[in-house]
């Protein structure tokens, strides 16, 4: 986890006389009025028990008004919040550190930290018996059922007197954020094929496993060029061996969110994108467990500076938004992906899509791809056989399941798992 | 964070401190009655009642329909219980209380504050009406939580020593009232601050802070600033400069507006509209019931008016306290009572004539006062003498005629100067003649006096307003024809008109300006006022000597001299020649001295009459300026909107700029967000949410902004168009359709974009966070 950010902005005195009679309520004005009127009428009507109501009622706010402008504040305020990057539904931790320098201020501090509607209610705390080198932390939570990336704060501060009659305000600019990505399920371990080896064991294995000396070769295989054949391992083995040049132990794994507007039907929270954008979150964590270098693929490919780091991909599909573009990219299947894992979230295909999902499945050693029934999200019926969709795509050779709204997606990738597995004694019945 | 019920401790305290608060209000009342106990007492027990009450029921959290009634049910219960002696309502108790609370009242209006105890308390009502407050002031502070609008009972309260004594309330019961008003609003606005949001005490959970709100203040400052602000309110005032303009007639009676007197016959009615009842003088004596006391006399009637005459005043007729000479005619047979008074007269009343009662025997003066013979009226000798601040005594007498006009005989000419029953020359005809009519069948003097006096105050109408200015001439005519202005007048016309029509039927008469019925203000102790100035005639019979009549009707003067009561028997006078003339039988079952007039008996109608009479003047003044204040606040409120819809008009017929601008006045007017700091474009984006349609009107619109402020300088582009108008109008419109019914109310009555613009409107707006 990264470490929790903290934003300081310092606000140099809440007060002055100026402000405060500016910031008289409406209480406070009616107030005035009301003295003035009072006073005015006592003048007029020659009744001087009256003109007494009138300066109390004139002159409370303004001595209000005075003394809350003399109480100079110094305020410093502190946010962190932690953890930085959340998934929906998961709280998050807001601390606030408050810390007074200046004088001694009179009434109360009005602290409200100003979090989006989508993080629950508005923080607020009503801050009493301040004095000099105050100095408080508050804490609160925040809470999100949809991805995104929201902004906390700014604070707003208010200083109010005991009768309700000033109120100053003060908006410090500082704000943090906080990443929260999509909701995810946890999923069933199942054999899927690909990774990098050929044989039975599907489990990528650990880097750390064994010495690199150990496990830099692999057997020959159709395509390998002879300068990297190992000879002596090829004696000692017995078969044609080759030096590994890439990172042969690291299981690669790519995952691929078809995010194009067109393909996905339904709008905002309740559409089949979102559907996809948590399916494919779901899948990231999965194989980011299962030992997987995971890197998250869009129609638009992957980005320039692609990390592999499961943390930066999930923010990004925090921040993902369906784009316009009319086809898949696929400029990222090169020889660097070759022979890799593709999980693709897809929804309806076009027959534009043919093409770019052929050369998919020809690069990937194993391609799985979970199908959104994106059709589902406007009829509301389900389908009674597979989508036509799905259908598709495995006649293109992709291993795929349809998922519908009403559908679990750790069944889907259970059947996913099976599907791989009759893959699997099929391949080898044909060997 | 409290909602809902409150916790009964907080409920109580609030309940309390608002009781609290209305009682040291209360205590304002204190000038109103000798012995403040007698009212303050059973209202601090109902108003623990009523706070206890109220308390209970909303921390068991029961509707506020059901707190009020049950608080008054209580209330009511306790009143009744401890005016009546019982707390049930039967019958018989709360006839017990109508009358307390009518004998309360007469006394509130008979007698000045303090009234002590020999007139019926007035405890009563001062029980009732802080009953009441204390429901009113605990309904809006602690079951409505509008503390701020319970400052208002609690003015109510304070105000009304304020209106209606001199000394108005003390300095204690405001210092009481501003001290729990103060922790009300503290209290309140404590608890919204809690209900805002999480307290966080100056030490991690320490219950001391949140339990200790005593603390708490004191840390807030509610201490300080409002122990300046009281201490402001106490001290300030004395700096304020308090105009007595009086505008509305409504002061006390502590005004400084001086009454003079300088010639009786004009003066008369200025002081009697005036409307502002003005204390001017005060009597002490051992006369149970003083009435009429005289200023000044008027012998001389020139045709148009009536002036004092000359008078012969030497040295040696000075008010030193000499005997005086015997009245005029009165026969020593006719039985009399002697009276004390002891004047003191306010620095308000200038007059050059000493008000006396007639017939007075000794008049002691330390000033140069001196009398004439013939009017038995005291003038100033000096020029620079007059009443104003006067102290002086005298004595009198009141004859008792009886009620059969035993002692009234014809004058014979020669009793009195000629200036008493000279006529000038063109008297109009009809009053002879309506003096016939009136006197027709009278077989004496004294008959004749009785049913002028009774024909007056049977068909004319009293009134300050509408009579016809002056007394003699045409207006004479006209006061005494029937017709539209007709037969309507007030005292002095009366006054003279009898005074006339009596020298026409030979009766010796002149014309008595002065004083009518003082209010009592003490024991012994009666207070006339500027209200109560009056005119009377004073008619000459052999036997009885100068004797008052009362011709003026029953609206002003309720009653008449009981000597002037005696049936008349007018059918056949001839008939019976040597039946006792005028005789006559007792009218009037009155309990008091045969010549004393009826008043006393029932102050409350009296003073009411005084009241209608001196309300009627005010009345029209107070209607005008309620009108004037009622439109003037109708304009007020319809202003902002007549201006805001001026200033649409004009930017709609704009250039582009002013469209946008009166776009942008519009969105603040519906709090609609008008994003600053962004392009036509991003705003247009904002703004089309909350619009009804015509999103290409603000499409156009946003086009011609544009062009506006980006084309090449000098292009024709910022020309103001029928088409921009018109999408500029509709957009609005759009807006304001799209608006809550509320919010599109108070766009249109108090458009906030008249004194904010759309820079400064939410600033805060967060910014929309891509995701």
């Amino acid at each position: 986890m990264p470490e929790p950010v903290t934003t300081t902005s310092q606000l140099h005195s809440v007060g002055g006389v100026r402000d405060a009679l500016r910031g008289l309520t409406l209480r406070g004005r009616a107030f005035v009025a009301a003295g003035v009127t009072a006073i005015l009428c006592a003048i007029l009507l020659g009744q001087s028990a009256l003109t007494r109501v009138g300066v109390l009622v004139l002159v409370l706010p303004l001595v209000a008004a005075l003394v809350i402008g003399r109480g100079r504040t110094q305020i410093t305020v502190s946010r962190s919040v932690a953890p930085r990057l959340v998934t929906a539904g998961q709280p998050a931790r807001v601390d606030l550190t408050i810390v007074n320098d200046g004088r001694r201020p009179t009434g109360a501090l009005l602290a409200e930290d100003l979090v989006p509607y989508a993080l629950g209610t508005r923080s607020r705390f009503v801050l009493r018996g301040l004095s000099r080198h105050w100095e408080r932390k508050v804490s609160y939570q925040v809470r999100s059922d949809v991805r995104g990336a929201f902004e906390i704060g700014p604070l707003a501060l208010r200083v109010a007197d005991p009768f309700g009659l000033v109120e100053l305000r003060r908006t410090f600019p500082g704000t943090s954020n906080l990443v929260v990505t999509p909701r995810t399920v946890a999923l069933p371990r199942i054999p899927l094929g690909g990774g990098w080896s050929g044989t039975g064991e599907h489990r990528p294995q650990a880097f750390a496993a064994g010495s690199a000396e150990d496990v830099s070769v692999r057997e020959y295989r159709r395509g390998d060029e002879l300068r990297r054949v190992h000879w002596r391992s090829s004696a000692r083995v017995g078969e044609l061996m080759v030096r590994r040049e890439e990172q042969p132990w690291e299981a690669r794994a790519t995952v691929l969110l078809d995010d194009r507007l067109r393909v996905h039907r339904g709008q905002g929270l309740a559409s089949s994108f979102e559907a996809a954008v948590s399916v494919a979150a779901s899948i990231l964590t999965h194989l980011e467990l299962a030992g997987y270098s995971v890197r998250l693929v869009t129609s638009a490919g992957s980005p320039p500076d692609d990390t592999d780091n499961a943390v930066a991909e999930l923010e990004r599909l925090a921040l993902i938004t369906p784009t316009q573009r009319p086809l898949l990219d696929v400029g990222w299947c090169g020889e660097q992906a070759r022979g890799g894992l593709v999980v693709a979230v897809l929804g309806s295909t076009e027959p534009t899509d043919v093409p770019a999902l052929r050369r998919i499945r020809h690069d990937a050693s194993s391609a799985l791809a979970i199908v959104i029934d994106v059709e589902q999200w406007t009829t509301r019926t389900p389908a009674a056989d597979l989508p036509a969709a799905a259908a598709a795509v495995s006649l293109l050779g992709w291993r795929a399941v349809p998922v519908g709204p009403r559908d679990r997606l750790d069944r889907a990738w259970q059947d996913l798992g099976r599907a791989a597995e009759r893959a699997a004694a099929g391949k080898a019945a044909i060997r | 964070m409290r909602t809902g019920r409150p916790a009964l401790p907080h409920a109580l305290f609030l309940a309390l401190v608002a009781a609290a608060t209305t009682l040291a209000a209360l205590l304002s009342w204190r000038v109103f009655i000798v012995g403040k106990g007698q009212y303050l007492i059973p209202l601090v027990i109902c108003g623990v009642l009523i706070a206890v009450t109220g308390a209970l029921l909303r921390h068991a959290g029961l509707p506020r329909l059901v707190v009020l009634p049950v608080q008054a049910l209580v209330a009511a219960a306790y009143v009744c219980g401890h005016i009546a002696g019982s707390a049930l309502p039967t019958h018989d108790n709360l006839v017990a209380i109508g009358h307390a609370l009518s004998g309360a009242m007469n006394s509130a209006q008979t007698y000045q504050a303090p009234i002590g105890p020999s007139a019926p308390s007035v405890a009563p009502l001062l029980i009732v009406c802080g009953a009441g407050f204390l429901l009113l002031v605990d309904l809006l502070a602690c079951t409505l939580r509008r503390v701020p609008i319970a400052g208002l009972p609690l003015l109510a309260i304070y105000s009304v020593p304020a209106g209606l004594t001199e000394s108005g309330p003390g300095a204690l019961a405001f210092l009481g009232a501003a001290i729990g008003f103060l922790v009300l609003l503290h209290v309140d606005a404590r608890d919204d601050l809690l209900r805002w949001g999480r307290p966080l005490g100056p030490t991690e959970s320490s219950p001391w802070t949140d339990a200790n709100p005593v603390a708490d203040a004191v840390r807030a400052g509610a201490g300080r600033i409002g122990v300046a602000a009281t201490a402001l309110a106490l001290v300030v005032p004395v700096f304020v400069p308090v105009l007595h303009l009086d505008v509305f007639g409504l002061g006390p009676g502590s005004g400084s507006g001086d009454i003079t007197i300088h010639h009786p016959q004009t003066d008369m009615r200025r002081d009697l509209e005036q409307g502002e009842d003005q204390q001017l003088l005060r009597i002490t004596t051992d006369d149970p019931n003083p009435d009429y006391l005289r200023i000044a006399v008027l012998n001389w009637f020139t045709g148009d008016e009536w002036t004092s005459g000359d008078r012969d005043v030497s040295s040696n007729q000075r008010a030193d306290g000499a005997p005086l000479p015997p009245p005029q005619g009165l026969a020593a047979d006719v039985p009399r009572e002697t009276y004390d008074y002891r004047v003191s007269v306010s620095d308000s009343f200038n007059s050059y004539w000493l008000p006396t009662i007639y017939p007075a025997t000794k008049v002691l003066s330390s000033d140069d006062w001196r009398y004439d013979p013939d009017s038995m009226d005291f003038i100033s000798a000096d020029d620079d003498l007059t009443t104003a601040g006067e102290n002086y005594s005298f004595t009198a007498i009141r004859p008792d005629y009886g009620t059969t006009g035993a002692f009234f005989r014809d004058s014979v000419s020669g009793d009195v100067p000629s200036t008493l029953t000279d006529l000038p020359d063109g008297l109009p005809s009809s009053v002879a003649q309506y003096a016939l009519e009136a006197t027709n069948g009278a077989s004496s003097d004294y008959e004749k006096a009785v049913l002028l006096q009774r024909w007056f105050r049977d068909n004319f109408t009293y009134s300050v307003e509408d009579a016809p200015q002056g007394t003699g001439g045409g207006t004479f005519a006209t006061f005494l024809n029937k017709g539209p202005d007709g037969r309507i007048g007030y005292c002095e016309q009366f006054a003279s008109a009898m005074a006339v029509m009596a020298r026409t039927l030979g009766i010796p008469a002149r014309v008595a300006v002065g004083f009518y019925e003082p209010d009592r203000v003490g024991p012994g102790v009666f207070a006339y006022s500027t209200h109560d100035l009056h005119a009377w005639p004073e008619l000459y019979f052999e036997g009885a000597g100068w004797v008052r009549f009362e011709p003026t009707p029953a609206d002003r003067a309720k009653t008449v001299p009981s000597y002037t009561r005696a049936r008349i028997d007018r059918s056949d006078p001839a008939t019976d020649p040597n039946a006792p003339k005028h005789v006559n039988e007792l009218l009037g079952d009155t309990p008091h001295g045969a010549d004393t007039p009826t008043t006393a008996a029932d102050p409350e109608t009296t003073t009411a009459r005084e009241r209608a009479g001196s309300g009627q003047s005010t009345s029209t003044t107070v209607m005008l300026v309620v009108f004037g204040l009622v439109l003037l606040l109708l304009v007020a409120a319809g202003l902002p909107r007549v201006v805001r819809g001026r200033l649409r008009a004009r930017r709609l017929a704009g250039a582009p700029e002013d469209v946008w601008a009166e776009l942008a006045a519009t969105a603040v007017d519906l709090q609609v967000p008008w994003p600053t700091g962004r392009s036509p474009r991003e705003i247009a984006a904002v703004l089309v949410e909350h619009m009804a349609g015509h999103g290409e009107a603000l499409n156009r619109l946003v086009a011609r902004i544009e062009l506006t402020r980006y084309a090449r300088p000098g292009s024709a582009v910022s020309e103001p168009s029928e088409e921009l108008r018109a999408d500029g109008e509709a957009c609005v419109t759009a807006l304001t359709t799209a608006a809550l019914p509320k919010v599109r109310r108070r766009g249109a009555w108090l458009p906030r974009s008249l004194w904010r613009s759309a820079d400064r409107v939410d600033d805060r707006l967060p910014l929309p966070v891509r995701s």
